[in-house]
């Protein structure tokens, strides 16, 4: 459902793609990205019920390490500060290189919980930081019609709750011996509600197509 | 069965997840109003500025018209008188002179002198404007601009004007007298016509058939000193809540209209 929801937002932002703003653009490359990284491991659990390839690997180390740059791109065309982009890219390098480690060393044969909840953590900062400047430059009347804020507000909400269940998962799964059922419930039902928020920013911005995303 | 501590561990995710979101959700709020907040004391900040501006630009216009009401009295009173005494003197001197006609020339000068003077004191202070009001101000000017530009000057009006504050007249008036001497000076106009339109919001136009102008090139215009006449007029236009429309498609000549609210200015009267 959550896939859906992320192919639906996707389809919706990639319209005439060439002539939107470039926040949309990413977001529309971070949907896409989404919903690509869980068609992908929908297919491989697809063809064989017994994988040798972990399809978490795929939706999980692939996806979290690779969609943080989309995000990354796509907040610093939402957030519009020029001083950002040497902070992102410091950001994305140390997040990278953190996912790698992670992977390689810290949590090899489980679910990569750190690195979710560290994509988590950069969400939330990036989200603050643009409702900072949202505060700080007051370009609307009405907060509320801005499609930009409920692009990041889907995000906030989403990644805020997500954080939590990262947080523990790692947890669930060594001592408890956890089956995940429950963790990806948690993380489907928090995806839809994220991206529901987020698709209606996206058509929002059709509706008005007169955003400060697009000026 | 499930296992009962892993259900109690679910919930507490489960409560967990709820709080944060709660958190996240009160961060949203709190943007949401806060934004709002600002926006007021934004607006309220515009407004007091608005404010402050205004009461600037009447103190610098009341200043400007208190040292014209000086400068026009001293020249009348004083320079005038004095030069009045002088050409009764020099009348009496040609009296005891052998050649009377001698000076002629110089009283010629002298009288020229003193009708300058009259005439500077009235432009700086018209005192038909303080007596008889704007209309008849109005019809002066363009009679004393016709008499000393040799341009055809008309001057019509529509309707009965309601009674103004004598600071708002005398705004008036300065805006047509500027708007006058700008197609009188920079115009090459042959003919000028002055419109009053009495109703609300109360009209004033002055239409020339000259080469016409391009208010921001002059507004822009510095160096000349021409952007500053039109400075002062859009000032007083804004200090009256009125609003100025120049023609600027005309291939020839231009007009300028003034329209001033009366209801407002009555109501306060």
């Amino acid at each position: 459902m959550s896939a859906v929801i992320a192919a639906v937002v996707a389809a919706l932002a990639m319209r005439r793609l060439n002539c939107q703003p470039k926040a949309i653009f990413w977001l529309a490359i971070v949907f896409l990205f989404s919903f690509l990284c869980d068609l992908a491991s929908f297919i491989i659990v697809f063809l064989d019920e017994q994988p040798r390839i972990n399809p978490n690997i795929v939706s999980q180390f692939g996806y979290h390490t690779i969609a943080v740059i989309f995000e990354s791109a796509m907040f610093y065309w939402l957030i519009k500060w020029r001083g950002l982009k040497p902070v992102i890219v410091v950001i994305c390098i140390g997040y990278v290189l953190f996912a790698i480690v992670n992977f390689l060393f810290l949590q090899k044969t489980s679910f990569t919980s750190f690195t979710s909840a560290c994509h988590s953590l950069i969400v939330l900062f990036y989200s603050v930081l643009f409702y900072y400047k949202l505060l700080k430059d007051l370009p609307a009347q009405q907060v509320q019609s801005l499609p930009e804020f409920w692009i990041v507000s889907g995000f906030f909400f989403s990644f805020a709750g997500k954080l939590v269940v990262y947080t523990v998962t790692h947890f669930l799964l060594i001592y408890l011996k956890d089956n995940m059922i429950m963790i990806w419930t948690f993380h489907n039902l928090l995806s839809i509600f994220g991206n529901g928020l987020s698709g209606y920013g996206v058509w929002l911005h059709y509706r008005h197509n007169h955003s400060v995303l697009s000026s | 069965m499930p296992d009962p501590r892993l259900t109690q561990i679910y919930l507490i995710v489960a409560i967990g997840i709820v709080t944060v979101m709660g958190m996240a959700g009160s961060i949203i709020i709190f943007v949401v109003f806060y934004q709002k907040r600002m926006l007021r004391e934004q607006m309220k900040r515009q407004v007091l500025e608005y404010e402050y501006q205004q009461k600037m630009l009447q103190a610098e216009l009341d200043s400007q018209e208190t040292e014209r009401r000086r400068l026009a009295a001293d020249l009348h009173d004083s320079i005038g008188g004095m030069l009045s005494t002088i050409r009764v003197g020099l009348s009496t001197m040609a009296r005891l002179l052998p050649e009377p006609h001698a000076i002629d020339q110089t009283k010629q000068m002298l009288d020229d002198t003193i009708t300058s003077v009259r005439r500077i004191s009235r432009d700086l202070m018209p005192s038909t404007l303080e007596k008889f009001g704007l209309v008849n101000a109005l019809t002066e000017l363009c009679e004393r601009f016709e008499a000393t530009s040799q341009i055809n000057i008309e001057y019509k009006q529509e309707g009965e004007l309601p009674s103004l504050d004598k600071t708002r007249e005398l705004m008036i008036f300065r805006i047509v007298q500027e708007l006058l001497n700008n197609a009188i000076k920079h115009a090459q106009a042959s003919r000028i016509t002055v419109t009053l339109k009495a109703g609300e919001p109360l009209e004033v136009s002055v239409e020339d058939d000259g080469i016409g102008f391009d208010p921001e090139a002059f507004k822009k215009d510095t160096s000349s000193g021409k952007g500053l006449g039109l400075f002062n007029i859009e000032n007083r236009a804004r200090l009256l809540g009125g609003k100025l429309e120049y023609t600027k498609n005309k291939t020839s000549g231009s007009e300028t209209i003034l329209t001033v609210p009366v209801l407002h200015e009555q109501q306060k009267v």
